[in-house]
């Protein structure tokens, strides 16, 4: 009798679970608004095409360690990997945590959302890659690399990412069957962008590559004089990328050929932010620089007094950026002028991700910090 | 040197305070081994304040104000390009702690440790606070500021990346990393560093990185530290090193985070590193010589022998000549004689240092010596609060006048002028700049002959008396620490430099500087110029061309090169005839004095090539960044430590504790409270609560503490058994320093105390007052394992009197005297006599036996309230380093030192019985750097019969 009892409550309860298991897209999400990936699309331009507001701080959410991923927003969720080890996914309106995925080293890489697909690396020591079903969470396939810092980024079914072992990767996105692998001489950290057929990886051995991101085989090669974390990011025909020799870099993304380049005070870790006309890139002379894409020359700077690692991501009247003083800072996009910023309580590594609704972000304090826009327009 | 770091400061003071409160209720124990130690003397009064810059809160004193305004400007510089460097962001402000003076850094209460000498500054990581004497050049504080700024960093990026990834736990970092990481990223790559390694590579003395705790703290850990990181950051890239301290989550040792990081372990990386060396250094062989081959070797043995000085005696060839220098061959810095016609290279200790108040400190490498032609020495010595200039005769054998001025903290090299009657030397005021001063003996006049910022030493009297020659940081590189040498015409009048700061109130002195001329100029370093008897040559030390050599310079500036060594040669002096010099050669990672006989002149002098400019540097502005200030310091309370700790046995029962501890920003104000409690049933538990709380001064030259306290514990001891006692009441110390090696303490304390006999249903209240007061002196010099020069003594004399009863409860003396007696450089006998009484109605018991008192016996062998003993033992070296290369495991153990002893001692009650002893041989080893191992075996004696199996002990501790 009492085995009988006990088992009717357990079983529903599985029953019930098993159903829950099912979709956690919140009722009012907007599903349409979407920065699905680092830097918000494949070529990692950070751009996104409407006029934003002031700001103001919507909720916080707090994790167990830092958040120096960048959060990803889709099908109305948003996605964050933290230094705890998990991967959030949190209600973008109201910051309540929907679910979240344990997995077993540092995630500083961001999540990429493609189509139903939740794509993560983490770092040392799981090592591994990951993919899950975007919408409930459930682990599709995992395969190891080594050390991932880079964030994914698909093309078509095919997803290329870089390892800490040096290479960058492309395996297939409905399994994670390898295809190809290109060897670099160190870490790839940069995350990959693609264009025209290729994928593009800065790697710490100092070069930019360009591969065919059918085969691997290598289009070009670019060396600089210093390693490269910065992501690239392209748009037409030009592809900008930072190093830790201090220089952005703005090479002919065909060809690979150097257009122009442009000193700044201290070495780039930022990944650079293109829209029509400008490149913006954070350095680590605190400064925020403001580039003509087609000449390279100085447009404005604006000055941080604390180093910049935060990649800016781009509106059509905004550039917003993090510091490492932990200000998370709105400019004026025609001439620098200071528009608006917030202080969190420990530097900002992440990169803003922008949508129509609000700025997301997250800190070494340990938040992920959501400002909304009271109208944003496109 | 510099040592670092990670010094838990308020937990010694913590137990000490804890001793305060318990130690006088419990039976005491022959143990001796923490009341002994030098003292760090609070000479001096501060007016501090505070300047709150954007990231640091800078605390100064109203003298040393320019100079503070000038290091805020510079943290902040280094601020910036630190958190580039490290991209870590610091967000509390950094406490940045300034002295002007080297002997007034010493009397910091940032640190309850008497500093070494060596110690530039330090960053202790309880407050996180960045400590730091000037030693009067600026540039050379701003690189030690750098340097420990590095340290802050590297602190908080690691602690901080721990954390952020929810790590609690990880391991050190090797100190050779830390200290190299720091010197690389302060210094870069200098002469200096390249010498040591140079040195190390070339005559085979390298240490591996797997075995560098062979020279764990020593400066040439730091140097090769200073190496290695130089070649990961030039293989790897600069951003390695960041990406070393971002990956310190993931590894569980530093071989796994570089292998994580650069893809190399710590033997491949050693491996690539010695062999990179070996390629730089090798070739230089082939034209550089040692000094051997190129002079004559004067001074043998272990050690640094530097800054000679030739006693003019014009009756004899300069090879025949005395020589005076300064040398540390015996572990303390003392002056030596070398008499050269003797041959046997046997100097003789002429004034002893570091033994005594009267000569603490001869300040090995900062100071030269000077020799009158009447045969009079002028040296330089710290005395008590500041440094003061002795004349000693050389001929006598004794001191014959000693000049201090109490607005110079520092002085150094002294020289004399050709008649003898008056005296140059390089001074720092209370400001920190170091300036040249002429001395009148016959007058007493003190005259400032610069007055600046820039650092002038090494001054040097012509032999026409017109001029003098020192080396100073005033030219067009100085502000990088590159220093060239000048002339100074005493003639003429003088003119107020334009960076002149402060008043300069020297008694009888103008305020106005004379205005030197460059001699040498260029981006490199030329030191400690002494003039040729002629007047014609000046030589001097330079590194030029890269390698510290001797060169002659003339008068119009052209120079030649007359050494040629590949380990360094500094110091240089003329003797009388001028045909030799004498030196000081670097080899072999030990100095050695040598005698050249000057070489003909193969080549034309060579001509200064850079600029001799006068124009000088400023140093930077610090206006614009100042947020706050200059601000009147305030004590504000900041938690030190907070421990608890809980222990349970089924026998015995349970203890829980916490213990806090508070202190001001300075160290001159302490707080520690004590919390635990023994019940062992819940209605025991307010009866059995342990409370303490001292409050201890450190401001002053007296210090002081007091507190209250209330213990209830059970005791137990041979004579009493068992029993519960509770004691509450107020207690107050007072320790007084005489000098750095003699104080006096008291103590006072009043307690009510119910003792409750458990097995004799006796109970015993009075109200007790107990007063202490001790003597203590230590000049100790410490080897591997324990002391072996110098001596110890504390006596103490005690009394408890009850007050309800009005009599006498206990007296109690205790003498414990400890004498080294020096036979070779590593070799001693070493006495030690102790003898403990105790009266009254409940005497202070003591035990005897064991590996600390009376080996060969046990533990508590011997007890009672009355105690002799007599330890005799003779100790040496016995393995210095033993690698064991076992497959599985390779490690080494060194320091391994051995011991013969015999002991004589009894304890007893009232009938005394006789003495006991013991002999035999021992062994000691130091481990981890703080413990030491001990080995004894031994025969035991009634001196009537030998026991016939020797007893074998193994214990920790340091030698008596």
């Amino acid at each position: 009798m009492k085995l009988r009892i006990l088992i009717h409550p357990v079983v529903c309860f599985l029953l019930t679970w098993s159903c829950s298991t099912g979709r956690f897209v919140p009722e009012s999400a907007d599903t349409s608004a979407a920065w699905p990936m680092f830097r918000g699309d494949p070529g990692r331009t950070g751009y996104v095409p409407i006029t934003t507001p002031i700001p103001s701080l919507l909720w916080k959410y707090k994790t167990g360690g830092a958040v120096v991923s960048s959060p990803a927003i889709a099908h109305g969720l948003l996605y964050v990997g933290s230094w705890d080890k998990k991967v959030y996914i949190l209600n973008p309106l109201n910051g309540k945590r929907v679910s979240r995925i344990r997995l077993k080293g540092s995630i500083s890489s961001s999540p990429t959302v493609d189509r139903e697909k939740l794509f993560v690396g983490c770092e040392y020591r799981d090592n591994r890659l990951y993919a899950f079903d975007a919408l409930s969470g459930r682990m599709l396939w995992k395969m190891k690399a080594w050390d991932i810092f880079s964030s994914p980024v698909t093309a078509g079914d095919v997803l290329l990412f870089g390892s800490g072992d040096g290479n960058v990767y492309a395996v297939t996105a409905d399994s994670g069957r390898v295809l190809w692998t290109f060897e670099t001489g160190a870490a790839v950290r940069s995350s990959p962008a693609i264009a025209g057929g290729l994928v593009y990886a800065g790697s710490m051995d100092r070069r930019i590559y360009a591969l065919d991101v059918t085969t691997g085989a290598v289009a070009w090669e670019f060396e600089t004089r210093g390693s490269i974390d910065s992501s690239p990011a392209i748009r037409g025909n030009t592809l900008c990328i930072g190093s830790a020799d201090s220089t952005l870099y703005a090479l002919d993304a065909s060809q690979g050929r150097l257009m122009w380049s442009f000193r700044t005070g201290g070495s780039i870790h930022s990944s650079p932010a293109l829209d029509d006309s400008a490149c913006y890139i954070g350095s680590y002379d605190g400064r925020l620089y403001a580039l003509d894409l087609s000449s390279g020359h100085l447009l404005w700077t604006w000055n941080t007094d604390s180093i910049i690692h935060s990649s800016p991501a781009v509106s059509h009247n905004a550039v917003f950026v993090g510091a490492h003083s932990g200000s998370l800072s709105m400019l004026d996009k025609r001439n620098g002028t200071l528009m608006w910023h917030y202080t969190t309580d420990r530097s900002i590594s992440s990169s803003p991700a922008l949508t129509p609704a609000g700025v997301y972000v997250g800190s070494k304090d340990g938040h992920v910090y959501a400002f909304g826009f009271q109208r944003a327009v496109r | 040197m510099r040592t670092r770091v990670f010094l838990s400061n308020s937990f010694v003071i913590l137990f000490i305070a804890c001793a305060l409160i318990i130690a006088w209720s419990l039976p005491q124990r022959v143990q001796g081994q923490y009341y002994f130690g030098k003292n760090k003397i609070q000479y001096s009064q501060f007016d501090w304040h505070v300047i709150q810059t954007q990231h640091f809160h800078i605390y100064f004193y109203s003298e040393e104000k320019p100079l503070a305004e000038t290091v805020a400007a510079w943290a902040e510089k280094h601020y910036r390009e630190l958190e580039r460097k490290v991209a870590h962001h610091i967000f509390k402000p950094i406490p940045l702690i300034l002295y002007s003076a080297p002997s007034y850094f010493q009397q910091t209460n940032t640190i309850p440790y008497l500093l070494p000498e060596g110690v530039g500054g330090f960053f202790e990581y309880m407050k996180g606070r960045v400590v730091i004497p000037s030693h009067g050049s600026w540039p050379h504080l701003n690189q030690i500021l750098r340097h420990e700024l590095v340290h802050v960093f590297m602190h908080h990026k690691i602690d901080a990346t721990l954390r952020q990834h929810r790590k609690i736990v990880s391991f050190s970092a090797p100190l050779w990393f830390t200290e190299g990481l720091a010197e690389y990223w302060s210094q870069g790559w200098n002469t200096e560093a390249d010498m040591f390694i140079r040195d190390a590579v070339l005559t085979g003395r390298l240490v591996p990185l797997q075995e560098m705790h062979r020279i764990f703290g020593t400066y040439k850990m730091y140097k090769q530290g200073q190496s290695v990181v130089k070649f990961i950051a030039e293989t790897y890239g600069q951003e390695s090193i960041t990406l070393l301290l971002e990956n310190w989550p993931k590894a569980k040792n530093f071989d796994r985070l570089l292998q994580l990081t650069l893809g190399t372990s710590l033997k491949e990386l050693n491996d690539a590193w010695t062999y990179t060396l070996k390629k730089r250094y090798f070739p230089i062989m082939k034209d550089k010589e040692p000094a051997e081959m190129i002079a004559f070797r004067l001074t043998d043995g272990i050690g640094i022998n530097v800054r000679p000085v030739v006693v003019p005696n014009p009756d004899v060839s300069g090879d025949q000549e005395d020589i005076i220098f300064l040398g540390n061959t015996t572990g303390y810095s003392d002056i030596y004689r070398l008499r050269q016609k003797d041959d046997e290279k046997k100097p003789q200790e002429i004034v002893k240092g570091g033994r005594s108040a009267k000569f603490e400190s001869f300040h090995l490498f900062r100071t030269k010596l000077s020799v009158s032609r009447d045969g009079l020495l002028a040296f330089v010595s710290k005395h008590k609060e500041r440094d003061a200039l002795y004349i000693w005769n050389l001929d006598q054998n004794r001191v014959t006048a000693r000049y201090q001025w109490p607005e110079l903290i520092a002085l150094s090299s002294p020289t004399w002028s050709p008649r003898g009657d008056r005296l140059a030397f390089s001074g720092i005021d209370k400001g920190g700049t170091a300036d040249l001063y002429v001395f009148d003996r016959s007058s007493g006049h003190l005259r400032r002959v610069t007055h600046d910022i820039y650092d002038d030493r090494d001054p040097d009297w012509s032999p026409d008396g017109d001029h003098l020659v020192f080396s100073s940081d005033r030219g067009a590189y100085g502000q990088e620490g590159f220093y060239n040498l000048y002339l100074l015409s005493l003639e003429g009048r003088a003119v107020k430099h334009r960076l002149a700061v402060g008043s300069g109130p020297v008694p009888n002195g103008p305020d106005e500087s004379l205005r030197p001329t460059p001699l040498t100029a260029g981006k490199h370093n030329d030191y400690a110029p002494a003039w040729s008897p002629d007047g014609q040559h000046i030589a001097y030390s330079s590194d030029r061309e890269g390698i510290f050599n001797i060169y002659i310079t003339d008068r119009r500036s052209r120079f030649r090169c007359v050494t040629n060594t590949f380990g360094g040669a500094f110091d240089p002096d003329w003797t009388s005839d001028g045909r030799h010099i004498i030196f000081s050669g670097f080899e072999e990672y030990q100095f050695h004095l040598y005698r050249l006989e000057i070489p003909e002149q193969s080549n034309s002098p060579v001509p200064q090539t850079a600029a001799l400019d006068t124009t000088g540097w400023e140093p930077p502005r610090l206006s614009t960044q100042v947020t706050r200030g200059p601000l009147t310091y305030r004590k504000k309370f900041t938690l030190d430590i907070a421990q608890s700790a809980f222990a349970f046995s089924p026998g015995w029962g349970s203890f829980g504790g916490v213990q806090v501890a508070f202190s001001d920003m300075l160290g001159n104000h302490h707080y520690y409270f004590l919390l635990a409690n023994t019940a062992e049933a819940s209605q025991e538990f307010l009866e059995r609560f342990n409370f303490g709380a001292t409050y201890l001064n450190l401001t002053h030259r007296f210090n002081y503490g007091y507190g209250a306290f209330h213990l209830a514990n059970d005791y137990y001891n041979d004579f009493d058994g068992w029993y519960f006692q509770r004691d509450y009441g107020v207690f107050g110390a007072v320790t007084y320093p005489l000098t750095k090696f003699e104080r006096i303490e008291s103590s006072l304390q009043i307690k009510k105390s119910d003792r409750n006999y458990s097995f004799y249903l006796k109970r015993r209240k009075a109200l007790l007052a107990s007063n202490y007061i001790s003597y203590v002196r230590d000049t100790s010099l410490w080897g591997p394992v324990g002391p072996l020069d110098g001596m110890r003594c504390n006596i103490t004399l005690g009394t408890t009197t009850n007050i309800t009863q009005r009599e006498n409860h206990n007296i109690s003396f205790l003498t414990d005297i400890r004498k080294y007696f020096r036979l070779s450089q590593r070799t001693s006998y070493a006495l030690r006599l102790v003898g403990y009484y105790s009266g009254g109605d409940e005497p202070l018991r003591f035990y005897l036996g064991g590996s600390w008192s009376l080996r060969g016996y046990s533990f508590r062998h011997f007890l009672g309230r009355k105690l002799v003993l007599m330890n005799n033992e003779f100790r040496f070296p016995l393995i210095d380093y033993l690698r064991a290369g076992l497959p599985f495991l390779s490690f080494g153990l060194q320091s391994i030192r051995g011991a013969f002893f015999f002991d004589v001692g009894n304890a007893w009650e009232k009938n005394y019985d006789g003495l006991y002893g013991s002999f035999g041989l021992g062994a000691r080893m130091r481990v981890a750097g703080f413990l030491v191992l001990r080995f004894d075996v031994a025969k035991t004696t009634d001196f009537h019969t030998v026991s016939h199996r020797p007893s074998v002990q193994f214990f920790f501790g340091w030698d008596y």
